[in-house]
Protein backbone atom coordinates (compact mmCIF):
# COMPACT_ATOMS: atom_id res chain seq x y z
CA UNK A 1 0.00 0.00 0.00
CA UNK A 2 1.27 3.47 -0.90
CA UNK A 3 2.30 5.76 1.91
CA UNK A 4 1.21 8.95 0.15
CA UNK A 5 -1.36 9.13 -2.64
CA UNK A 6 -2.28 12.23 -4.61
CA UNK A 7 -5.52 12.05 -6.60
CA UNK A 8 -6.24 14.75 -9.20
CA UNK A 9 -4.65 17.43 -7.06
CA UNK A 10 -4.83 21.02 -8.33
CA UNK A 11 -3.85 24.28 -6.69
CA UNK A 12 -4.50 27.87 -7.69
CA UNK A 13 -2.88 30.93 -6.25
CA UNK A 14 -5.14 33.86 -5.38
CA UNK A 15 -6.93 35.42 -8.34
CA UNK A 16 -5.14 33.18 -10.81
CA UNK A 17 -6.99 31.07 -13.35
CA UNK A 18 -3.86 29.13 -14.29
CA UNK A 19 -3.19 26.31 -11.84
CA UNK A 20 0.17 26.22 -10.05
CA UNK A 21 -0.40 22.47 -9.77
CA UNK A 22 -2.63 20.90 -12.39
CA UNK A 23 -4.48 17.64 -11.90
CA UNK A 24 -1.58 15.72 -10.35
CA UNK A 25 -2.10 12.05 -9.56
CA UNK A 26 0.69 9.85 -8.25
CA UNK A 27 1.61 7.64 -5.32
CA UNK A 28 4.71 7.21 -3.22
CA UNK A 29 5.70 3.89 -1.66
CA UNK A 30 7.84 3.15 1.40
CA UNK A 31 11.40 2.04 0.74
CA UNK A 32 11.86 4.21 -2.34
CA UNK A 33 13.66 7.42 -3.14
CA UNK A 34 11.73 9.74 -5.43
CA UNK A 35 12.86 12.89 -7.18
CA UNK A 36 10.71 15.67 -8.55
CA UNK A 37 12.65 17.83 -10.99
CA UNK A 38 11.65 21.00 -12.72
CA UNK A 39 12.62 24.62 -13.21
CA UNK A 40 11.82 27.42 -10.76
CA UNK A 41 8.15 28.30 -10.75
CA UNK A 42 7.05 24.95 -12.12
CA UNK A 43 4.99 24.17 -9.01
CA UNK A 44 7.39 21.79 -7.21
CA UNK A 45 7.38 23.65 -3.93
CA UNK A 46 3.62 24.18 -4.02
CA UNK A 47 3.20 20.43 -4.47
CA UNK A 48 5.63 19.80 -1.60
CA UNK A 49 3.73 22.29 0.55
CA UNK A 50 0.49 20.37 0.00
CA UNK A 51 2.20 17.04 0.73
CA UNK A 52 3.46 18.56 3.99
CA UNK A 53 -0.03 19.67 4.92
CA UNK A 54 0.90 23.34 4.79
CA UNK A 55 -1.58 24.06 1.98
CA UNK A 56 -4.80 22.36 1.01
CA UNK A 57 -5.45 21.41 -2.60
CA UNK A 58 -8.17 23.41 -4.36
CA UNK A 59 -9.27 20.23 -6.10
CA UNK A 60 -8.53 16.56 -5.56
CA UNK A 61 -7.26 14.87 -2.44
CA UNK A 62 -4.11 13.69 -0.71
CA UNK A 63 -4.09 10.56 1.41
CA UNK A 64 -1.41 9.52 3.89
CA UNK A 65 -1.39 5.84 4.78
CA UNK A 66 -4.93 5.56 3.39
CA UNK A 67 -6.30 8.49 5.36
CA UNK A 68 -7.37 11.69 3.64
CA UNK A 69 -5.35 14.64 4.92
CA UNK A 70 -8.59 16.62 5.19
CA UNK A 71 -9.55 14.36 8.09
CA UNK A 72 -6.22 14.63 9.92
CA UNK A 73 -4.91 17.23 12.34
CA UNK A 74 -2.29 18.92 10.15
CA UNK A 75 -0.03 19.92 13.05
CA UNK A 76 -0.02 16.38 14.38
CA UNK A 77 0.58 15.08 10.85
CA UNK A 78 3.67 17.27 10.50
CA UNK A 79 4.82 16.39 14.02
CA UNK A 80 4.53 12.64 13.75
CA UNK A 81 4.10 11.46 10.18
CA UNK A 82 6.43 13.55 8.02
CA UNK A 83 9.75 15.34 8.22
CA UNK A 84 11.29 17.98 6.04
CA UNK A 85 14.82 18.82 4.95
CA UNK A 86 15.71 22.16 3.37
CA UNK A 87 18.39 23.68 1.20
CA UNK A 88 19.45 26.10 3.95
CA UNK A 89 19.32 23.37 6.66
CA UNK A 90 16.99 25.44 8.88
CA UNK A 91 18.46 24.41 12.22
CA UNK A 92 17.84 26.56 15.28
CA UNK A 93 21.01 28.69 15.57
CA UNK A 94 20.78 29.10 19.36
CA UNK A 95 20.38 25.40 20.08
CA UNK A 96 23.28 22.97 20.02
CA UNK A 97 23.37 20.20 17.44
CA UNK A 98 22.11 17.70 20.00
CA UNK A 99 19.31 20.00 21.17
CA UNK A 100 18.24 20.57 17.56
CA UNK A 101 17.72 16.84 17.12
CA UNK A 102 16.02 16.47 20.51
CA UNK A 103 13.56 19.29 19.85
CA UNK A 104 11.10 17.46 17.53
CA UNK A 105 11.01 14.59 20.02
CA UNK A 106 10.15 16.99 22.83
CA UNK A 107 7.28 18.30 20.70
CA UNK A 108 6.05 14.70 20.59
CA UNK A 109 6.26 14.53 24.41
CA UNK A 110 9.30 12.25 24.49
CA UNK A 111 11.11 12.77 27.79
CA UNK A 112 14.58 14.36 27.58
CA UNK A 113 16.14 11.31 29.27
CA UNK A 114 14.85 9.20 26.40
CA UNK A 115 15.32 11.79 23.65
CA UNK A 116 19.01 12.53 24.23
CA UNK A 117 20.39 9.00 23.76
CA UNK A 118 18.16 8.54 20.73
CA UNK A 119 19.37 11.84 19.25
CA UNK A 120 23.01 10.86 19.87
CA UNK A 121 22.46 7.56 18.11
CA UNK A 122 20.85 9.27 15.12
CA UNK A 123 23.64 11.84 14.89
CA UNK A 124 26.26 9.10 15.00
CA UNK A 125 24.39 7.24 12.26
CA UNK A 126 24.81 10.22 9.92
CA UNK A 127 28.49 10.64 10.80
CA UNK A 128 28.38 13.45 13.37
CA UNK A 129 31.06 12.98 16.01
CA UNK A 130 30.43 13.13 19.75
CA UNK A 131 32.38 16.38 20.21
CA UNK A 132 30.40 18.09 17.43
CA UNK A 133 27.11 17.42 19.18
CA UNK A 134 27.72 20.15 21.77
CA UNK A 135 28.53 22.76 19.14
CA UNK A 136 26.16 25.26 17.59
CA UNK A 137 25.14 24.69 13.96
CA UNK A 138 27.14 27.72 12.76
CA UNK A 139 30.32 25.95 13.86
CA UNK A 140 29.72 23.07 11.47
CA UNK A 141 30.29 22.88 7.72
CA UNK A 142 27.34 22.92 5.31
CA UNK A 143 27.57 19.17 4.75
CA UNK A 144 27.60 18.52 8.50
CA UNK A 145 24.65 20.85 9.06
CA UNK A 146 22.66 19.03 6.42
CA UNK A 147 23.48 15.71 8.08
CA UNK A 148 22.24 17.15 11.38
CA UNK A 149 19.04 18.19 9.56
CA UNK A 150 18.69 14.61 8.29
CA UNK A 151 19.17 13.28 11.84
CA UNK A 152 16.48 15.71 13.03
CA UNK A 153 14.14 14.47 10.31
CA UNK A 154 14.57 10.92 11.61
CA UNK A 155 14.01 11.88 15.25
CA UNK A 156 10.26 11.37 15.44
CA UNK A 157 10.21 8.16 13.44
CA UNK A 158 8.24 9.71 10.58
CA UNK A 159 8.31 7.42 7.58
CA UNK A 160 7.88 10.12 4.95
CA UNK A 161 10.73 12.58 4.39
CA UNK A 162 10.24 15.56 2.10
CA UNK A 163 13.46 17.23 0.99
CA UNK A 164 13.39 20.62 -0.73
CA UNK A 165 16.65 21.09 -2.67
CA UNK A 166 18.66 19.28 0.05
CA UNK A 167 21.93 19.58 -1.88
CA UNK A 168 21.44 23.13 -3.14
CA UNK A 169 23.96 24.64 -0.73
CA UNK A 170 26.51 21.83 -0.88
CA UNK A 171 29.58 21.02 -2.94
CA UNK A 172 29.72 17.91 -5.12
CA UNK A 173 31.28 15.64 -2.47
CA UNK A 174 28.83 16.65 0.26
CA UNK A 175 25.89 16.42 -2.18
CA UNK A 176 26.87 12.85 -2.98
CA UNK A 177 27.26 12.07 0.72
CA UNK A 178 23.78 13.46 1.53
CA UNK A 179 22.17 11.60 -1.39
CA UNK A 180 23.94 8.39 -0.30
CA UNK A 181 22.47 8.79 3.20
CA UNK A 182 18.97 9.41 1.79
CA UNK A 183 19.36 6.45 -0.57
CA UNK A 184 20.42 4.22 2.31
CA UNK A 185 17.54 5.40 4.50
CA UNK A 186 15.05 4.53 1.76
CA UNK A 187 16.50 1.18 0.80
CA UNK A 188 17.76 -0.13 4.14
CA UNK A 189 15.31 1.39 6.60
CA UNK A 190 12.15 1.63 4.52
CA UNK A 191 11.69 5.40 4.50
CA UNK A 192 9.76 7.03 1.69
CA UNK A 193 11.86 9.97 0.57
CA UNK A 194 10.77 12.62 -1.89
CA UNK A 195 13.48 14.98 -3.09
CA UNK A 196 12.55 18.15 -4.93
CA UNK A 197 15.40 19.47 -7.04
CA UNK A 198 16.23 21.28 -10.23
CA UNK A 199 19.48 19.30 -10.60
CA UNK A 200 19.16 16.30 -12.92
CA UNK A 201 22.43 14.84 -11.61
CA UNK A 202 20.94 14.65 -8.10
CA UNK A 203 17.73 13.20 -9.48
CA UNK A 204 19.69 10.36 -11.07
CA UNK A 205 20.25 8.88 -7.59
CA UNK A 206 16.47 8.41 -7.20
CA UNK A 207 14.55 5.24 -7.95
CA UNK A 208 11.72 7.09 -9.64
CA UNK A 209 11.95 10.54 -11.20
CA UNK A 210 9.02 12.83 -11.87
CA UNK A 211 9.25 15.92 -14.01
CA UNK A 212 7.19 18.96 -13.20
CA UNK A 213 6.49 21.59 -15.80
CA UNK A 214 3.84 24.32 -15.65
CA UNK A 215 2.15 22.51 -12.80
CA UNK A 216 1.91 19.18 -14.64
CA UNK A 217 3.69 16.15 -13.17
CA UNK A 218 4.88 13.36 -15.43
CA UNK A 219 6.93 10.30 -14.58
CA UNK A 220 10.20 10.07 -16.46
CA UNK A 221 11.22 6.77 -18.04
CA UNK B 1 15.49 105.94 60.49
CA UNK B 2 16.70 104.81 57.16
CA UNK B 3 14.42 102.36 55.35
CA UNK B 4 16.00 99.00 54.58
CA UNK B 5 15.73 97.65 51.09
CA UNK B 6 16.25 94.04 50.08
CA UNK B 7 17.23 92.91 46.66
CA UNK B 8 16.43 89.18 46.40
CA UNK B 9 18.17 87.47 43.52
CA UNK B 10 15.71 84.87 42.16
CA UNK B 11 17.69 83.94 39.07
CA UNK B 12 18.62 80.51 40.39
CA UNK B 13 15.07 79.83 41.46
CA UNK B 14 13.74 80.95 38.07
CA UNK B 15 16.18 78.62 36.34
CA UNK B 16 15.02 75.69 38.45
CA UNK B 17 11.39 76.60 37.74
CA UNK B 18 12.10 76.78 34.02
CA UNK B 19 13.74 73.35 34.05
CA UNK B 20 10.85 71.95 36.07
CA UNK B 21 8.28 73.43 33.66
CA UNK B 22 10.18 72.01 30.74
CA UNK B 23 10.29 68.55 32.34
CA UNK B 24 6.57 68.73 33.06
CA UNK B 25 6.00 69.60 29.40
CA UNK B 26 8.39 66.93 28.10
CA UNK B 27 7.18 64.11 30.33
CA UNK B 28 3.98 63.32 28.39
CA UNK B 29 5.90 63.64 25.11
CA UNK B 30 8.52 61.18 26.38
CA UNK B 31 5.79 58.78 27.48
CA UNK B 32 4.11 58.96 24.06
CA UNK B 33 7.44 58.45 22.24
CA UNK B 34 8.27 55.46 24.48
CA UNK B 35 4.82 54.00 23.84
CA UNK B 36 5.24 54.45 20.09
CA UNK B 37 8.65 52.79 20.20
CA UNK B 38 7.09 49.92 22.13
CA UNK B 39 4.32 49.74 19.56
CA UNK B 40 6.74 49.39 16.65
CA UNK B 41 10.07 47.97 17.84
CA UNK B 42 8.92 44.76 19.49
CA UNK B 43 6.64 43.92 16.58
CA UNK B 44 9.57 44.32 14.21
CA UNK B 45 11.67 41.98 16.35
CA UNK B 46 8.92 39.36 16.12
CA UNK B 47 8.66 39.84 12.34
CA UNK B 48 12.40 39.20 12.15
CA UNK B 49 11.79 35.86 13.89
CA UNK B 50 9.57 34.74 11.00
CA UNK B 51 12.06 32.09 9.92
CA UNK B 52 12.20 30.48 13.36
CA UNK B 53 8.41 30.55 13.44
CA UNK B 54 8.34 28.78 10.07
CA UNK B 55 10.72 26.06 11.32
CA UNK B 56 8.51 25.56 14.36
CA UNK B 57 5.45 25.25 12.11
CA UNK B 58 7.25 22.69 9.92
CA UNK B 59 8.09 20.66 13.01
CA UNK B 60 4.40 20.53 13.85
CA UNK B 61 4.04 23.28 16.42
CA UNK B 62 0.53 24.72 16.35
CA UNK B 63 -0.01 28.32 15.24
CA UNK B 64 -1.29 29.20 18.70
CA UNK B 65 1.79 27.81 20.39
CA UNK B 66 4.13 29.62 17.98
CA UNK B 67 2.28 32.89 18.67
CA UNK B 68 2.52 32.29 22.40
CA UNK B 69 6.23 31.48 22.20
CA UNK B 70 7.05 34.59 20.16
CA UNK B 71 4.90 36.84 22.34
CA UNK B 72 6.09 35.43 25.65
CA UNK B 73 9.75 35.85 24.67
CA UNK B 74 9.36 39.56 23.89
CA UNK B 75 6.93 40.45 26.68
CA UNK B 76 9.11 38.78 29.29
CA UNK B 77 12.09 40.82 28.01
CA UNK B 78 10.05 44.03 28.28
CA UNK B 79 8.90 43.25 31.82
CA UNK B 80 12.42 42.25 32.85
CA UNK B 81 13.76 45.54 31.44
CA UNK B 82 11.19 47.58 33.37
CA UNK B 83 11.91 45.71 36.59
CA UNK B 84 15.64 46.33 36.18
CA UNK B 85 14.97 50.05 35.54
CA UNK B 86 12.78 50.23 38.64
CA UNK B 87 15.45 48.46 40.68
CA UNK B 88 18.04 50.93 39.39
CA UNK B 89 15.86 53.85 40.49
CA UNK B 90 15.26 52.30 43.92
CA UNK B 91 18.99 51.95 44.44
CA UNK B 92 19.86 55.40 43.03
CA UNK B 93 17.11 57.45 44.66
CA UNK B 94 14.66 55.59 46.90
CA UNK B 95 12.83 58.81 47.80
CA UNK B 96 12.14 59.69 44.18
CA UNK B 97 10.96 56.14 43.54
CA UNK B 98 8.55 56.34 46.48
CA UNK B 99 7.17 59.71 45.34
CA UNK B 100 6.67 58.65 41.71
CA UNK B 101 5.45 55.08 42.16
CA UNK B 102 2.02 55.78 40.66
CA UNK B 103 3.45 57.59 37.62
CA UNK B 104 5.98 54.80 37.09
CA UNK B 105 3.33 52.09 37.31
CA UNK B 106 1.04 53.94 34.88
CA UNK B 107 3.82 54.64 32.39
CA UNK B 108 5.22 51.11 32.68
CA UNK B 109 1.74 49.69 32.24
CA UNK B 110 1.17 51.76 29.10
CA UNK B 111 4.53 50.65 27.71
CA UNK B 112 3.82 46.96 28.41
CA UNK B 113 0.36 47.34 26.86
CA UNK B 114 1.78 48.87 23.67
CA UNK B 115 4.50 46.21 23.45
CA UNK B 116 1.98 43.42 24.02
CA UNK B 117 -0.32 44.78 21.32
CA UNK B 118 2.56 45.10 18.89
CA UNK B 119 3.93 41.63 19.63
CA UNK B 120 0.54 39.93 19.38
CA UNK B 121 -0.28 41.58 16.02
CA UNK B 122 3.19 40.73 14.66
CA UNK B 123 2.99 37.11 15.82
CA UNK B 124 -0.36 36.74 14.03
CA UNK B 125 1.12 38.28 10.89
CA UNK B 126 4.13 35.96 11.01
CA UNK B 127 2.08 32.79 11.41
CA UNK B 128 -0.25 33.69 8.52
CA UNK B 129 2.57 33.77 5.99
CA UNK B 130 3.29 30.79 3.73
CA UNK B 131 5.79 28.64 5.59
CA UNK B 132 7.79 27.31 2.65
CA UNK B 133 8.18 30.78 1.15
CA UNK B 134 9.87 31.89 4.36
CA UNK B 135 12.31 29.00 4.27
CA UNK B 136 13.21 28.94 0.61
CA UNK B 137 16.55 30.28 -0.51
CA UNK B 138 16.14 33.10 -3.02
CA UNK B 139 17.96 32.24 -6.22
Amino acid sequence: MSLLTLSNVSYYYNNSETPAVADVSCSFDPGKLYAIVGPSGSGKSTLLSMMAGLDRPAEGSIAFDGQNLENLDMDQYRRESISMIFQAFQLFPLLTVLENVCYPMELCNVKPAEARPRAKKLLESVGIKQEQMKRFPAHLSGGEQQRVAIARSLATGAKLILADEPTGNLDVANSKNVMDILHSLAHNQGYCIIVVTHDMEIAKAADIVFRMKDGVLTQMP
Amino acid sequence: MEAMSYNLDTTELDNIKRVRDMLVLLFPIAVVVAALIGLVAYGLIVVQSAKEAAILRILGTTKLRVRCMLSFEQISLVVLGLLLAALGLVIYNPGLFARSTISLVLCGGLYVLCCTLSVVIASYEVTWRKVLELLQVKE
